[in-house]
Order: C-alpha cells, then structure tokens, then sequence
C-alpha cells in the first residue's frame, strides 16, 4: 500500500491506477517500480541532444503510452504536448516543453525511488 | 465455443501488454502476446482464423499495427477475425485508415476497463454471426418441396420461444450489418424489383384464381424479395465488381450465394412471423433456378421451383437489363421471352408480357428518389417484417450518419416539435445513460436535466430547444454546459446543439446532438475523411469549429487588420531561419506617415479604416508564404521567406509604397497614404530576428530622419544610440499609449452596457464582454478559469479551445496563490524583472504579462486571466483598476449564468 498522498502530489493518479489494472494492487505497484527501470526517457533525452526529432518523436510517444497506463498524469501531458509539436513542427515549443517532461519526470522517479528503498 | 477462446494483444510496451490482458478472465481466454508486427504475424500465420480477438496496437518496431492490419487484410482475416486497434489519439487520420484497412474498431488509451470490455463484447457479437454463416457448408438438398420442410424444421427447434431484447438487438444489428455492406446492392434496385414482383404476382393471382393469394400475401412476397441477394456480402469484392466475364472458379464462387444468403436468413428468425422468413428463404435460394434445370443451386425444374421465385427471376432479370438504360424496356422483355422454355416457362412469361408497361412507371418513380431515402424504406420494411412491430429501447437511425455520430462521441435526440416529445436516436456507451429512451421534452427530458445540469442553465436549455424548433432551418450551436454523467460520477462537459437535417422529400427532422467535448475531440478530420453525405451536420459543424478558430486567433491575430500579431511573427520568422538557414530572407517594417494627423483630423473610426486598407494592402502585395504582421500602432513589418536576391527587397518596398500612395477611397477625402520603410536582410545583415529587426529599425530610423516616404535598406552603419531609435519608436506611435484607460472607459463602458442590454442569451453575451475587454485592454487573451487544486487540469468555463495551463510548476504555485489571496490579484510583468522560477516559466512562453484575479473574494479556484505576448511596458495603476473591473463584470456574468 503506497502513500496516496505523496503520489497525488506528483500528479499519478492511483487510484485509477489500480482499477486499469482490474483491482490488483500489487500487480499495479509492480509496474510502477519497473517503470525505473525502462530506457525510453534517457534515449529521449539523448536523441533532444542531437536534435533527432523523429527519435525524440518516438521515445516520447512511448513513455507516453507507459505514463498514461501508469497514471503518471502529469508526464503524460508533457509527453502529448511534445508529440503534436514535433507533428506539427513547433520545434521552438518542443524544447519549452521537454524542459517541463524532465522536471515531472524526474520528481516522480524520485518519489518512486525513495518508496521502493524504504520497502 | 468450447474451448477457451484465443486472445492476441500485439503492443511493444510490456505494461500496456499487461494492462489489457487483465480484462480477461484467465479461465476463458488463452491469451497470446507479440511485442512487434513480426512477431505478432507468426501467430497470425499460425493460427488464423481460430483466433477469437487482436488487440492491436499501432507504433511498434519493426513492423507496425498497419502492415499488420495489411496483410490480415489480403488473408482475408479481418473479415472473421475482429481486430480491434488500441492506440493513443494522435490524429484522427490514423483512426479513419485503421478502418479503412479493416479493422472493428479503435478503443484509446489509456485504457477504461469497463468501457473496453463492453466494447469488445459487442464486437465479438457481430463477428459471431458473420462467422457462422461462413461456416455453413453446402448440404445436398432433396428434391422436396424445400418450404414444407423448412417451416416443419422451424417448428421442432428450439428457437421458438419467447423475443428477447437481446435477440431482438442482435437481429437488429444483424440487419444493420446487412444494410451497410459495401457489397449489398443498391437499395433502389431492391424497391423495384420488389414493386415489379408485386405486379407480376398480381397478374399471377388473377390467371390463377385456386390460389388464394391474398392482398397483404402479395405484399409479403413482394417484401420478401427484399432480400434476395443478401448471400452477396459474403463474396469478395473482387468478384462482385468485376466488369469483365468471371472465371469458372469465380463463377461458382458467385453460385454459392444463393445457398449462402438462405442460411443467414434462417438466422434472422426473431419473432413468432415465419411466413415472411419462408418467403424470403426460398426466394434467395431459388431465384436462379431455371425452367429447364440449368439454374444454380440445386438445378430445379419446372414447377418444383416455387412460382414467385419464378416471378422474383423475371423481375430481377428484367431490373438488371434495363439499369442504367443498358437496354430498353422492350427489348427487355423482347429479350427474356426468348428464353421461353428454357429459363422460364410461357405461363410466367405471359405475366410479363402482361405487366411490362407498368414496368416502366415503377422505374421512374423509383429512380427519382435518393439512394438514403430507399435504404430507409427497405431498413423499415425489413424490420417490420422480421422484428414485428415491438419497439426497442434505442434506435439506430440515419445509418449514414451513425459513423459521425459514433465519432462525435454523440448522443443524438430526435426532437419532435408538435408533440414536445424526444426519441433517443442514438446513444453513446457512457452518456446519458439514465435518459429514458422516449418520453415528453416537458417531462422526461426536463426531469432529466433538472437533476444533471449544473447551475441554473437547465432551464434555459429547455426554452432554447423549443424556441430553436419554432425557427425553421435555424441550427444552434455551441450551448457548452456542465451535465453530471452517472457512468464517471462527475460532471462533464457537453456541447449541446440543434440541428435540422432535411430529408429529399422535404421532411425536417430536427436532432438534438449532445457532444461530450470532456477531452477536446477534434472533429475536422472526421468530417473530411467520413465518406457518408453530410450536408446539414457538416454546415452547423464547421460553425463551431469556425468559433474555435475565431477565438484561438485571438492569441496569434491582430484583431484590426487580420494580420498575424509581432509575437507570432517573430515565432515563425526564428523558425523559417532555423529551417532554412541556407536560404535568404528579409524583414520589412513599415512605419505610417503623419498617422496621428489623420486620427486628429478625421476621427479614430478613419483611423482604424486606414490600418485595416493598408493591411489589405500588404496581404496583396507579397506572397502567400511571406509572414505578414501589424506589430502595434502604426507599424507593420513582413518577414519576406526565400527570397532570390537582395534587390526583392528594395523592389518590394518601392511597390508598397507605390500601392499605398495610389490607394484611394471614399472616407480618405484627399489624404494620401504615406510611409516609411525599413529593411534588413538575412544572413547578410543578421542572423535572428532580434538583431534583424534593429538593423531594419535603423534603416526606418535614417529614412524618418531624412524626410519620410521612402523605402531604405540597413546600410551597415550603426551608428545611432539606442536612446534615439527608442524616441522615435515613441514618437512615432500615433496610436494612444498602450493603455490610455481613461479615454477608453467611457467608450467601453457604453459599449459594455450595449451588450448587455441587446444581447438575451447568456453565452453569447459572456463571449461577446470577453472580446470587448479583450479589445480595450489590448490584451491577447481573457479567460475565465477555473483551477482546481490539481493544477493540471484547468477546465474552462466557456471554450476548450486554448492549450494554456497555468504555466508555474507545481512548487510555484503555493507562492502564486499566496498572493492572490494577500492583494487578491496576482501579477506577472516581465518589466519587473523578476529572477525566480514563476518568470522563467513565463519567459519560456513569450508571455510579457499576465494578471490573475479571483472571481470572487478568496476564491482561488475561480479567476480570470488576462494575458499579453505582445511587448509592452509596465503595469500601470489604471491598467490593473480595468482588469478588476473586467472580472467583476465576468463574475456577474458568470454567476447569472450559475456556474459559480
């Protein structure tokens, strides 16, 4: 059972959380500590530096899909917002917007972090 | 089935893979899962059609969910196999050619579980019968008179029994499919083989009076002919359409629909009617039967083909030669009775001879109505005939629309006017869910909506509904309320709008459309890409989106001429230099001459018609692709994109000018149009826009300095203090200083009082205050929002047509609502200069200023926006006392309107 509370103010939504994943709990918690581990965000952030775009396009649609499973509304939105830049060629916007994925980003691994060290 | 039913879930994410295999109940399903297209197409190729379900996703590596959809296509899959596509909504586009390519349906994600497993349920329901009709081998019949057999059979089985509504909505959707199948014949062919039928039993009725045949007999049979083709959806397309003569193959392909389309017909059996079915079950089987036995599928003779199998052949023969004007209507018959003897005996055949003249009568009043109008007469029909007269608990009408209104996500209404009475037309899964199917508008509809509809807007939706019905061919759009929907437990938002279809016959319906525009659906594609007619809907549609349009360029336009605002230029000027750093380009500003003599002289009314020419000017006199802006006052500036050499500029500044000397009007009198250009190119002169537009500014500088009326280039020389550039930026504004409150209060006040006294309908007086103070304050953007404590989703009272969230992080926000609550205001300046993070985040997005005031007192959830991208100066007192009016105004507003 992990703090609502502190999940809620880094924007994930758990309690929706745990019905996508038909009630189990557990199962749900899992996959939000896999998230940790998955490499999507960093080849992102890699493929900005290039100025690879079309990679950038699709590392984010990808974490896109994973947050928006996971409940990680706020990345999710920073995600979308970055997707129809690209799509629809604000590059100016798209860095405006990734700066605002990193920050969410990293405060919710943050917290995921620390809940999984303490148990 | 018996056996656990087989699952395949194609996603490269793990997680999503994960999150949809748990819908299913391990005990029945064997669920298969692929992380790519190659992957997935191993199962595919393996287990075919016994797969029960693919939920596919669309970006994958190596091979993606179309190439999939593809290949199921061309292995003829997707026909048994239902596919559905789970995807994030990127763009319409995508959706409309999954379906294009043969995919159920799309569900989105992230996932509601409830909702997909309805979904499926219902797709896998479908597919059922589809399934099952293909699985029908060919049986070797006897040569007994198939109708006694038949209806015997139907007695012993155990399908009689009492209609379900479930068997009844299955029938339903059964005969839905049907209708809408692209390989299903044209339903005005289907009315007139049906009316010829009818004649020719007529005549048969009259030679063979032992028979009995009764009136409402024949007009069984004649509806029983309806159906005669219905095997042909079971063909490939290829086949059906192909022009030229068949294969050996293809033609026994083509037989097998008659046997076919009998089998499917036995499926329909939903009611205790059986006579219609047994009528239309041998029609279908028989109606290529011929005379001497030379007919398909059973190779029948002479009498043991039942007579008005016989008189359907005839007919249809007959349809078929003479459509499309392929032959005439003599030679048609001349045509069939040489068959005598062999398709058809001399009996029949005298019945033709008899009728054919009112062949032709029929076929005419028939071609004259519209394909939709007919398939709705051969839907109604057919359903009476089957379903009887029982009336289910949702209709689904206007088949050619049900697409678009799937898409709308729509709740759709039929209203009718003189009975105040309401039929539920077509209902999304999840809206409206405790709306009575039918009922009065006064009664059930206004109970309805009294209980759901926030604030006090229920009744007034009520009196907008009967007052539109009373204006004829008037379609409202845009009612925005908030309407508590049981399935989510909150309240959502909906757009409510009227909309008056008329039908080729002249008859108005009127629908009442409920649009859950909770997320934002974007609507253009669809409307594009749907192939249906659209008429009415697509005009009332485009209305709204025009509205969306309008206020969205509120944040990119200068409201007066129509050209882009300095922001939007300077945005896309960096962009097009960023994208084509090869290519050369050039900035044009251009300063009016002697404006404020004009306004002194003549009025601000002549003024502002000036700017207004003078921007139709500029739009004519460069390209398309040029970026063509007003940046305030007087001035104007276009950023020329990909130019071939230098002297464009020069040349385009002398034939402005030209066009604006040259301009002559009415209200000028004698003033002529003059000014003052500068210009600097790229890369030459500078590399961005900041720097592009000061050395363009130096130009303007020398040129106002040294007499005016010309155009200059930035002749390298910079030389000019930046002290100097900025007084003659101020000298020359002819236009009142950013924001001369004073003078315009009174002016606004009287027209804020106008609007409020003219204008009875409470959003469009909340629209029309908006862009009033809008206008005066010289602001981009007002917005009236409500923040909940989430700071993520900030819902909007009025329009979901901006993109903007309070732009501070999470963190910020504590320090913003502090101050709110101390000065009930809180202000972001970017002359202030502010160094933490709140400015950073508004520097980032090219906002100069934004002030935040509360609705009410202490009320942080409620505020109004105001918001400028244009540079300016600072906050001054004035300017803050008209933002405090503007919301107190808003508040009233929006409070009469009961949203807070």
């Amino acid at each position: 059972m992990l703090d609502e509370k502190k999940l809620e103010a880094v924007h994930v939504d758990y309690q929706m959380g745990i019905r996508r994943f038909a009630g189990k709990e557990s199962l749900y918690e899992k996959y939000l500590f896999k998230f940790l581990e998955d490499t999507h965000y960093a080849e992102a952030c890699a493929a900005m530096e290039k100025k690879n775009y079309a990679e950038v396009l699709s590392t984010v649609h990808a974490l896109k899909g994973m947050t928006g499973t996971l409940g990680m509304d706020s990345v999710f939105e920073s995600c979308a917002k970055i997707v129809s830049d690209i799509r629809e060629e604000r590059t100016a916007d798209v860095e405006v917007h990734f700066t605002i994925l990193k920050e969410q980003y990293e405060l919710v691994c943050n917290l995921l972090a620390e809940m999984k060290e303490n148990g | 089935m018996s056996e656990k039913d087989q699952i395949l879930i194609v996603d490269d994410i793990e997680v999503n893979r994960i999150v949809l295999s748990e819908i299913f109940d391990v005990d029945s399903y064997e669920i298969y899962e692929a992380a790519n297209g190659l992957e997935a197409m191993e199962i595919i190729r393996e287990k075919g059609e016994s797969l029960d379900l693919v939920l596919l996703d669309i970006m994958m590596p190596k091979m993606n969910g179309y190439e999939v959809l593809n290949v199921m296509r061309d292995m003829h899959l997707t026909e048994v196999v239902p596919v559905i596509v789970v995807t994030i909504i990127d763009n319409l586009d995508n959706e409309v050619y999954a379906l294009e390519l043969g995919a159920a349906d799309i569900i989105l994600k992230p996932i509601e579980p409830k909702i997909v497993k309805k979904r499926i349920q219902n797709i896998r329901d479908s597919f059922q019968y589809r399934r099952m009709m293909l699985e029908h081998k060919l049986e070797n019949q006897g040569k007994e008179n198939q109708g006694k057999k038949y209806l015997k059979e139907k007695e012993n089985s155990k399908e009689e029994g009492n209609q379900t509504g479930q068997e009844y909505q299955r029938i339903l959707h059964i005969l839905d499919t049907i209708l809408q199948h692209s390989n299903m014949e044209s339903a005005t062919h289907m009315l007139r083989v049906s009316r010829y039928t009818k004649v020719l039993l007529q005549s048969y009725a009259k030679e063979n009076p032992e028979q009995k045949l009764t009136d409402s007999q024949i007009e069984k049979l004649a509806n029983a002919t309806l159906l005669h083709d219905v095997g042909k959806i079971t063909i490939s397309e290829n086949i059906i359409n192909k022009n030229k003569k068949l294969t050996v193959e293809e033609e026994s392909v083509l037989k097998v629909h008659c046997s076919v389309g009998s089998k499917i017909i036995e499926t329909l059996n939903a009611s205790e009617e059986k006579e219609y079915l047994l009528y239309a079950y041998n029609i279908c089987k028989y109606h290529h039967e011929r005379y001497d036995g030379s007919g398909y599928p059973d190779g029948l003779t002479g009498s043991s083909i039942p007579y008005y199998a016989c008189i359907t052949s005839i007919a249809n023969e007959y349809d078929i030669m003479t459509v499309n004007g392929e032959m005439t209507e003599d030679d048609a018959v001349h045509a069939l009775n040489k068959y005598v003897d062999e398709w058809f005996s001399k009996e029949m055949l005298s019945y033709l001879n008899d009728c054919c003249g009112q062949f032709k009568g029929i076929a005419q009043e028939i071609n004259g109505l519209e394909e939709s109008v007919c398939k709705q007469e051969v839907e109604t029909i057919l359903k009476r005939e089957i379903l009887g007269n029982s009336r289910p608990k949702v209709r689904k009408e206007f088949p050619e629309f049900y697409s678009l209104f799937r898409y709308l996500e729509a709740t759709v209404i039929e209203i009718n006017p003189k009975k105040l009475s309401y039929d539920m037309i077509y209902s999304t899964l999840t809206d409206f869910t405790g709306l009575p199917a039918q009922g009065g508008i006064r009664e059930e509809l206004k109970d309805y909506f009294l209980k759901h509809i926030k604030g006090n807007s229920n009744e007034q939706i009520l009196d907008w509904i009967v007052n539109s019905l009373l204006n004829e061919d008037i379609s409202s759009i845009g009612k925005t309320s908030l309407i508590y929907n049981d399935v989510y437990e909150e309240y959502q938002w909906y757009q409510v709008s009227m909309i008056t279809l008329h039908a080729a016959n002249r008859i108005q319906r009127h629908l009442l459309l409920l649009q859950n525009i909770n997320n934002d659906v974007s609507m253009q594609n669809v409307i594009e890409k749907s192939k249906q007619k659209v008429s009415h809907i697509t005009t009332t549609i485009n209305h709204y989106k025009q509205e969306n349009r309008n206020l969205k360029a509120l944040t990119q336009y200068d409201q007066l001429t129509g050209l882009y605002n300095k922001m939007y230029v300077k945005k896309e000027a960096q962009k097009h230099m960023l994208l084509n750093p090869q290519n050369q380009h050039g900035l044009i500003i251009l300063d009016l001459d002697d404006f404020k003599t004009v306004n002194d002289t003549k009025g601000h009314l002549v003024g502002d018609r000036v700017l207004q020419d003078v921007g139709k000017i500029i739009k004519k006199t460069f390209r398309n692709n040029d970026i063509k802006g007003r940046f305030g006052g007087d001035e104007f500036a276009i950023f020329l994109t990909n130019i071939e050499d230098q002297e464009i500029l020069l040349i385009k500044c002398e034939q402005l000018l030209t066009e604006l000397r040259n301009f002559k009007a009415d209200y000028l009198g004698e003033i002529v149009i003059k000014a003052s250009i500068g210009c600097a190119k790229y890369p030459e002169d500078a590399h961005n826009f900041e720097d592009l537009f000061k050395k363009a500014d130096v130009a303007l500088y020398e040129v106002k300095k040294s007499g005016k009326g010309r155009g200059q280039r930035y002749h390298g020389v910079d030389n000019i203090s930046k002290d100097d550039l900025m007084e003659n930026r101020r000298d020359n504004k002819n236009e009142k200083p950013e924001v001369d409150m004073t003078a315009d209060t009174n002016q606004f006040n009287k027209e804020l009082s106008n609007v409020l006294y003219e204008v009875d309908d409470m959003d469009e007086m909340i629209e029309r205050v908006m862009d009033r103070i809008a206008r005066y304050y010289k602001v981009d953007s007002v917005a009236a929002v409500h923040v909940p404590d989430r700071y993520i989703q900030a819902k909007w009272f009025l329009k979901q047509s901006y993109d903007i969230k309070p732009p501070w992080g999470e963190q910020e926000a504590a320090s913003v609502y502090r101050e709110m609550q101390e000065k009930q205001a809180f202000i972001y300046c970017a002359e202030e200069n502010r160094t933490d993070n709140i400015a950073q985040y508004y520097k980032k997005l090219n906002i100069h200023l934004q002030v935040i005031i509360p609705l009410q007192t202490n009320d942080k959830n409620n505020v109004v926006v105001f918001t400028k991208y244009a540079e300016g100066s600072e906050l001054s007192k004035d300017e803050m006392e008209a933002y405090r009016r503007g919301t107190k105004i808003l508040s009233i507003l929006l409070r009469a309107k009961g949203v807070i």
